[in-house]
């Protein structure tokens, strides 16, 4: 069996999150009472072990702003425990004027290693992520904060729609230093020709900038179902473009969970996978994320 | 430049009784003579010399300690780094293709500072200018094999190479699309007439 490093899922305590205690509201990935619970590591364990999964990453899910860093050292002291997950994305405005302050606070963990701050826009507003606006990419005050999080070596994990990819491929462009990890695909929401035209061309403006990365994780989050039919032509395409050497595997779980299990996600993959070569494979489910989220930023710092 | 942080990438720090090749009568090398060299180039000397520059990290590059000693030149630099916070991380050598190739790395990456692998391949018709016999160790399959192992483990390979090389360099980089690798010394540019300039 090859080894598996999962670079995008959750772990959640209900009692942490306000948006999970709510009564269920319309989101993107439609309804969630299955989820309506805690997900803790012993269950991703579970249902990624048998997989393979031996490493994983933690993304940030919606620990109340004020507390951004105690999500962050949750998720560490399950590590000390367990050794997973070996990286920690947590959540920062990027904006905020003490943005030097929250960034010091989640380095303490020693399994930190960057932001995700949704920035997700769309006609739709159910598709629009909390606290931001349309343009909150090209504000100078996120602008400041963004340059801090890439001078420190910090990952940022980008999570937009393909009519936002020009102006993330500029962000790209003039923070060359930055390392961006595109979430879930770029959200290939429309699957209608034009939809499909509009994401591909999106996708290419990204990959295009060398410091970015790309999460084949996801995907099912507007068409609820992952199998091989619905993975293909994306897992394809990212490929072709971005190489497997900038390409990740990630269940994005619980959330995934919705509609498919960890197995049949692996086995999705794997039919998706198949006109690719052992270390292309390799890179996508397991040495892109290694490199990439396995070791600690350098420390040392002289003087 | 005082309002830039610099990360030096490749540097060397060394005491001449590890290293044979600085011991001895002064042999011909790539680098021409080297006397002022031949002795300590200690910690203190380093951020001596990147005083005032505005160098904040630094990344230790092997340096050719005696065949089997290089899981202690990872642990002595590591020593160094933990008493003076420099350098922030280490590149150490590996022969590749060794049958013990993954105890090697287990015991380098016992080393928090620990980052990758160079392992000199550069070859060059000047016999002067040779460091391995032949060209293409990075083509053998032992040596590939090993180089899988360096992409599962998410290390750098710092790869030193002439350019009659680059095209089995190239080739390595596609074949392995998730290891990082460093061409070190601008790909050994030693040929600057324009001839030169354009292989």
């Amino acid at each position: 069996m090859n080894k598996i490093i999962d670079s995008h899922h959750h772990l959640w305590r209900i009692a942490d999150l306000p948006w999970l205690q709510a009564p269920m509201t319309p989101r993107i990935y439609g309804p969630y009472d299955a989820i309506h619970r805690d997900y803790l590591l012993a269950e991703l364990r579970a249902e990624s072990a048998p997989e393979g999964v031996t490493g994983s990453v933690y993304i940030q899910c919606g620990w109340p702003p004020a507390d951004a860093a105690g999500e962050t050292r949750w998720i560490q002291s399950l590590a000390d425990q367990s050794g997973m997950p070996i990286a920690i994305i947590g959540w920062a405005d990027l904006a905020a004027a003490n943005i030097t302050e929250l960034l010091d606070e989640h380095c303490q963990s020693a399994n930190f290693r960057g932001i995700r701050q949704m920035l997700n826009w769309h006609d739709n507003p159910q598709y629009c992520a909390a606290g931001i606006h349309s343009g909150t990419m090209l504000d100078d005050a996120w602008r400041r904060g963004f340059a801090e999080l890439a001078e420190r070596g910090l990952i940022f994990e980008l999570m937009i729609f393909p009519h936002q990819m020009a102006d993330a491929a500029k962000l790209a462009r003039e923070y060359p230093h930055a390392t961006i990890v595109l979430e879930h695909g770029g959200l290939p929401a429309d699957e209608s020709t034009e939809g499909w035209a509009a994401w591909r061309e999106g996708m290419e403006l990204m990959a295009a900038e060398p410091n970015v990365l790309a999460k084949i994780s996801g995907l099912g989050m507007f068409n609820h179902r992952c199998d091989a039919e619905s993975v293909t032509p994306i897992l394809s395409e990212m490929i072709t473009l971005f190489g497997a050497g900038r390409c990740m595997f990630g269940s994005n779980f619980p959330v995934d969970k919705l509609w498919v299990s960890y197995n049949d996600m692996i086995a999705a993959y794997d039919s998706a996978m198949a006109t690719l070569t052992s270390p292309e494979r390799h890179a996508l489910m397991h040495n892109t994320a290694w490199r990439v989220y396995g070791f600690k930023k350098l420390e040392t710092k002289i003087g | 430049m005082a309002d830039m942080s610099i990360t030096d990438a490749h540097h060397h720090i060394w005491r001449q009784a590890d290293l044979p090749w600085l011991m001895g009568a002064m042999q011909p090398r790539i680098f021409g003579p080297y006397e002022p060299l031949q002795r300590d180039y200690p910690i203190e000397e380093f951020l001596g010399d990147i005083a005032g520059h505005g160098v904040t990290r630094s990344i230790y590059v092997q340096t050719n300690w005696r065949p089997g000693e290089e899981v202690n030149e990872t642990r002595w630099v590591q020593s160094v780094a933990d008493q003076h916070g420099c350098p922030s991380a280490i590149v150490t050598y590996a022969d590749l293709a060794s049958d013990n190739l993954s105890a090697t790395l287990d015991a380098h990456s016992e080393s928090p500072a620990f980052r990758g692998v160079r392992q000199q391949l550069h070859w060059h018709k000047k016999e002067l200018y040779r460091f391995e016999a032949t060209p293409d160790i990075m083509n053998g399959a032992m040596w590939r094999k090993g180089f899988a192992e360096v992409a599962e483990r998410g290390l750098v390979f710092e790869l030193q190479l002439f350019t009659a090389q680059f095209a089995d360099g190239a080739r390595l980089a596609k074949d392995f699309p998730a290891v990082n690798i460093m061409l070190e010394y601008a790909g050994m540019f030693e040929d600057v007439s324009p001839a030169g300039r354009a292989t």
